[in-house]
């Protein structure tokens, strides 16, 4: 039996498809069996962050309404073994589906996968409702701004309202010199504002970017510190205990040079 | 006659304690004791007495309060006009009790709590969130969203929070809200009250 996880947040913008992408092929390199549902109707894009857009014939609304089978509609990913993608219908709205035919859909998904991580679209709306009807646990993503943090404490709130306890927390885009001058918000003072338990710190990498418009994951760039990131909180997830990243070595050389003379 | 220490007296208004020695407080307890078990029947249909002259150190008072609450469930009525008049020094936290609702979780962003009386939060209540009580709001954790106490226009009413930074407090009919600076952040908790038509802030500390 799998496990489905909805990763949501509230604020657009904050990194959902790029985590779920991640989070998803990391666990796959781990061995997993994943499919990854992209809850977004009408405005998909996790095909593209993925590179799987021109491979879509069928998608989630078509297997609810019957129109195929689930099979007929799943990706698979070519690059890794036991990755999956069910893509999100862009023609339609967030009405075509009812969180009825979402659970349903996730109870036959997690006959057949490890874990199904679904790719939550923004607001607290049908979409919201529809991507966490079928969800046994929730990953919220947030970014270090203010707004974005605020959403996350209302989207924690309404997890806990449907029943979702205990959802875990993702820090995306964090700059640490940023944090470090005090113009960017203290991870630790996010975690004392919305008190749920931390599954990993993702730092604004330029490879994300780039990975993101090629479209191949970031966990699959050695060199990628954000990459790294991703990898660990998949080991999070199997229940491996991995030390959070030391997300200070971008640090040039010359400024640690500067350091060690004093100057600050 | 000789002065009585302790001596209980009915009027239109209620049943006044008055404590007239300058005793111990066990002295007080135990002359109270004979007292109430002295006349029981009377005692048993009062629920509330109004306290007119003491020389009672605070501490004392607290601690005679609790006791005659919990062994006769007496309450000492602190509404009393007397007796703010003779402690000058507790003024402002003594208002009508109420009913008390009590939240044992955080409030998050989106939820509203309203309730005609008292409101107690085991928890935090984040900023997005907002606490609406006819009468006193206490929270027992940070305070960052919105607190409204004395809905009703009770200007009395208090709102004390562990850590008391909200987006805005109101009481009664007042509004105030929180600095757009702030450059120190209190550790201790602190109490809003009004005073003379606007909400002051003061440091919390242990008072009757």
């Amino acid at each position: 039996m799998g496990e489905v996880l909805v990763i949501t947040s509230g604020k657009g913008g904050v990194g959902k498809t790029t985590t779920a992408a991640n989070i998803g092929t990391a666990l796959s390199l781990l061995g997993k069996k994943v499919v990854i549902v992209d809850a977004d109707i009408g405005l998909r894009n996790l095909d593209v962050v993925m590179g799987l857009e021109n491979r879509i014939v069928y998608d989630i609304v078509d297997v609810t309404q019957g129109i195929c089978r689930l099979k007929q509609a799943l990706i698979k990913d070519k690059r890794y073994d036991g990755l999956y993608l069910l893509p999100a219908a862009q023609t339609k709205d967030k009405t075509a589906i009812q969180p009825k035919q979402m659970l349903a859909l996730s109870k036959r998904l997690k006959e057949e996968f490890d874990y199904i991580l679904i790719d939550c679209p923004a607001g607290i709306e049908q979409g919201f409702k529809n991507a966490i009807a079928g969800a046994d646990k929730a990953i919220v993503v947030t970014a270090p701004e203010i707004s974005a943090v605020r959403d996350a404490d209302r989207i924690i709130g309404l997890l806990e309202a449907n029943e979702i306890y205990n959802p875990k927390l993702i820090v995306n885009k964090v700059r640490i010199d940023m944090v470090k001058k005090g113009d960017m918000m203290d991870i630790d003072d996010m975690i004392d504002i919305l008190a749920i338990e931390l599954l990993g710190v993702i730092p604004d990498d330029q490879s994300i970017v780039i990975s993101t418009n090629r479209g191949e994951p970031a966990v699959t760039d050695e060199n990628s510190l954000a990459g790294r990131a991703f990898k660990n909180i998949a080991e999070r997830i199997l229940g491996n205990e991995v030390p959070f990243l030391d997300l200070d070595v971008d640090e040039s050389f010359f400024r640690k040079f500067a350091r060690k003379l004093g100057f600050k | 006659m000789t002065e009585e220490i302790i001596l209980f007296k009915g009027n239109r208004d209620g049943v006044y304690l008055i404590i007239n020695n300058e005793s111990q407080l066990s002295v007080i307890q135990d002359k109270i004791t004979k007292k109430i078990d002295s006349a029981k029947s009377f005692f048993q249909e009062i629920k509330k007495v109004k306290l007119k002259e003491t020389s009672l150190s605070k501490e004392d008072l607290f601690s005679l309060k609790v006791w005659l609450e919990e062994k006769y469930g007496i309450e000492i009525d602190n509404t009393s006009e007397d007796f703010i008049k003779h402690n000058n020094s507790n003024k402002s936290q003594v208002i009508d009790q109420g009913i008390t609702k009590y939240i044992y979780s955080t409030l998050r962003s989106g939820t509203s709590v309203k309730f005609d009386g008292n409101i107690v939060i085991i928890g935090d209540v984040n900023p997005g969130a907002e606490v609406l009580a006819t009468g006193n709001i206490i929270v027992m954790g940070a305070l960052r969203g919105i607190a409204h106490a004395g809905l009703s226009g009770n200007d009395r009413a208090t709102v004390v929070a562990f850590s008391l930074e909200p987006t805005q407090l109101r009481i009664a009919n007042i509004i105030a809200r929180s600095p757009d600076k702030q450059d120190f952040k209190p550790t201790y908790p602190e109490k809003a009250c009004i005073n003379e038509n606007t909400i002051i802030i003061l440091p919390y500390y242990q008072n009757l």
